[in-house]
Formats: structure tokens, C-alpha cells, sequence
């Protein structure tokens, strides 16, 4: 009982602790991005910097105020590639704290995966162990909503998305710089630019994209299959012709002639479970490939037994 | 290579289910853990590997034991030893 106790107390002083400090240790490895170029941020009032709103509203004052149009295309240009800077700089920025927010959720939540099955193993006690498996089994419940309903695992595929919106967006902007400011003006530019900011964003990507939220992101893990309860005597048959299927590999492998074309017929005379397989196809393989076919058919047909023992049955 | 098994049934069940998975499949059982899910509660992981078709497999043989995995056994957390 004292025992119990220590142990308890135990892990209850170390559980917080050591989950701030992996907290903190991830923390601390994911704000070690580049620090900005100075040249890009400087807000001194003679840059040229997309973040100096001071040079941005002048050059916008010369665009109303200028005559020449070679001078005002240039300006419109100058402003659109501004715009395009300003755009790109808080993409990523949104980018970089979305990757950060979703590692972060990701490790949490495989770190109280990990606590409590630990856990199961250590404690004694079946009713305590019962009691923590379905709540294990309700968090994972948890968490694949969490995944579904904030996209949490399709933030790649979003990303891939935006980006390639962008970049067509961008591509309609840049097909019209060498466009006079009569038939492209800067406020159409500025709208298209406005365009080419929300191609950046979730929804744009989630309109475009023809998924199912949570839907295509769950199908893309693997499925496993679900192994119907077998009975004794479909045990007791699958004896029998593993230890049949075995004697003729073992001749085949040794170079038995007899012992291949047997193992031929057997499939040949099942071509239906061969999965599309031709005789011809059948006739042709060596050795290893009758023995990846037997093993393919074997594993397909796990849950129909019945068809299976058809091909042991053409093997006696 | 892995397949869900329902946890719901008795032991013999599931021991019956991975011999039979071992011998029609051509496969040999690496290890075998609980691993619900919301729609299957009691569903147990078997992860299989492969192994050569020409040597027959020895029969697997699951005890409930004080030094085993944790599983599902009749709906409930059971600890369960694997041998041969």
C-alpha cells in the first residue's frame, strides 16, 4: 500500500515536469528559424523597404499625380511588386506558425498516447487497466476529430494547394506589367493582388481542393483489415494444406519438375481466385513467383477460407 | 503486415484466428496488442511478418500470464502471453 502510494505520488510530481520541459524543449527547437534580412524590414524613411508605408504612400501619391504614362506604368509596376512582397511576407509567416502550432498539437497528443498505454503496462489491476484502455480508446475518438474538424492532417496537402494557387494568381498579375495604365491601372492590379493574398488562404485552398474534410486525410492511412473469427475446423484445414502446400515448395525449390507443375495445375485449375491471373501467366512463372502468388492468394482470401481450400484440395 | 481481431471473443477464439492467419496466409505473428478505436473499442493489432512457404509454422499458443502483453479478452484488458 505504501509502496502503491510512493509510486503514485511518484509519478504525479514527474508527469508535469517532465511534459514542460519536452513542451519547452520543442518550443525552444522550433523558434530557431533565420532572423530576417534587415534590408527587407528597415522602416528608415529614405528605404525602399515593402514594410516603409511612409515610401509606399509616396510612390502612390506620384501614381495619382503623374502624366507621363511610361511613368505611371512604372509606378503601378513598382507598387504591384510591393504588394506582392508584403503578400508573400505574412504567407509565410502564417505558414511557418500553422506547421509550428499543428507539430506541437501532434507530439501532445502522441506524448499522452504514449503516457497512458505506458501506463496499462505498468499498473496492476484489471478493472484499473479496462478502465484506462476505453479511455485511451475515447481520446484516439478525440483525436481524430480534432485531425477532422481542424484539418490538422491535411495541413500539408492545404499548403501545396495555396501555394500552387498562388503561384497561378501571381503568374495572371505578371502577364500584365508590360500592360498600359489605361487598360491596367493600379487599382485593378491592387485588386488582383488582393486575389493573389487570399490563394493563400484555407478556405481558397479547401474551395479548389475536391476533398471531403477529414474524409480523403483518414482513407490515406493505411486500412487494416478486420480478421473474421475463425472456427476449429477451418483451423484444422488450413493445417492440412499448409503442411501440403509446404512439401511440394520444398520439392519445387529443390528443382522438382513434378512438384512445380503440380503447384501450376493447382492454380490453373482456380484461375477465378489467382486475382486476374491467365494460365499463361501462371505457366510462366518461376519458383519465387508461384510462391508470391500462393502467399498473395493465401492473404486475400484470409476471410473465405472455403475458396481457399480449393486450390489445397487440386494440391492432394 | 497487420489485421484487426475482435476482442469481444474468448481467447481460444483468437488463438485459433492467428493460427489460422499463419498457416492460410503464409505468415508468422510479431506481435499482437490492443488497439481500439471509436467504432471497434475492442479491436486487437496483430502485426504479421513473412516467412518461407516450404517450412511448415509450429502452432502459436495464447496464456493468460502475469508477464504478457495487454489485449482484449471478452471485452476486457487482459494480460497475455505468446509461445510455441
Amino acid at each position: 500500500m505504501l509502496k502503491k502510494t510512493f509510486v503514485s505520488s511518484l509519478l504525479s510530481l514527474t508527469t508535469p515536469i517532465v511534459l514542460s520541459l519536452c513542451v519547452g524543449l520543442l518550443s525552444a527547437s522550433l523558434v530557431q528559424a533565420q532572423k530576417t534580412p534587415k534590408i527587407f524590414t528597415t522602416d528608415q524613411a529614405n528605404s525602399t523597404a515593402a514594410t516603409n508605408m511612409s515610401y509606399v504612400n509616396s510612390l502612390e501619391g506620384e501614381y495619382k499625380t503623374a502624366t507621363d504614362p511610361l511613368q505611371k506604368k512604372l509606378l503601378r509596376n513598382r507598387l504591384i511588386y510591393i504588394g506582392v512582397e508584403q503578400i508573400d511576407t505574412e504567407f509565410n509567416a502564417f505558414r511557418r506558425h500553422s506547421r509550428k502550432r499543428n507539430d506541437l498539437l501532434q507530439f501532445l497528443f502522441d506524448f499522452l498516447e504514449i503516457g497512458v498505454s505506458t501506463t496499462i503496462g505498468v499498473i496492476n489491476g484489471e478493472r484499473a487497466k479496462t478502465v484506462l484502455a476505453e479511455a485511451l480508446t475515447g481520446f484516439k475518438g478525440v483525436r481524430t476529430s480534432a485531425s477532422k474538424n481542424f484539418r490538422l492532417m491535411e495541413t500539408q496537402i492545404l499548403f501545396n494547394k495555396m501555394v500552387a494557387n498562388r503561384a497561378k494568381r501571381l503568374q495572371l498579375v505578371y502577364a500584365k506589367l508590360n500592360d498600359d495604365v489605361g487598360s491596367y491601372p493600379w487599382e485593378r492590379a491592387r485588386s488582383e493582388l488582393k486575389e493573389y493574398f487570399y490563394a493563400g488562404t484555407t478556405d481558397d485552398a479547401l474551395n479548389t481542393l475536391s476533398i471531403d474534410t477529414g474524409a480523403e486525410a483518414s482513407e490515406e492511412t493505411v486500412k487494416v483489415e478486420r480478421l473474421k473469427t475463425k472456427t476449429l475446423a477451418e483451423l484444422e484445414s488450413a493445417k492440412s494444406c499448409d503442411q501440403i502446400r509446404a512439401d511440394f515448395f520444398a520439392k519445387a525449390k529443390a528443382g522438382d519438375a513434378a512438384a512445380i507443375l503440380k503447384l501450376k495445375a493447382a492454380l490453373n485449375a482456380n484461375l477465378d481466385l489467382t486475382g486476374g491471373k491467365t494460365a499463361a501467366d501462371i505457366n510462366a512463372l518461376d519458383v519465387p513467383g508461384l510462391e508470391a502468388l500462393y502467399k498473395d492468394i493465401g492473404r486475400r482470401l484470409l476471410n473465405e477460407p472455403a475458396k481457399y481450400q480449393k486450390i489445397c484440395d487440386a494440391l492432394k | 503486415m497487420d489485421f484487426k481481431i475482435d476482442g469481444n471473443a474468448s481467447l481460444k477464439d483468437q488463438e485459433v484466428t492467428l493460427n489460422h492467419t499463419e498457416l492460410q496466409g503464409v505468415l508468422k505473428l510479431v506481435s499482437y496488442v490492443f488497439d481500439g478505436t471509436p467504432d471497434k473499442p475492442h479491436d486487437n493489432l496483430a502485426t504479421f511478418e513473412d516467412r518461407d512457404i516450404a517450412v511448415p509454422i509450429p502452432p502459436l499458443k495464447l496464456t493468460e500470464s502475469g508477464t504478457g502483453t495487454d489485449i482484449w479478452v471478452g471485452g476486457v484488458i487482459k494480460k497475455v502471453a505468446i509461445s510455441r
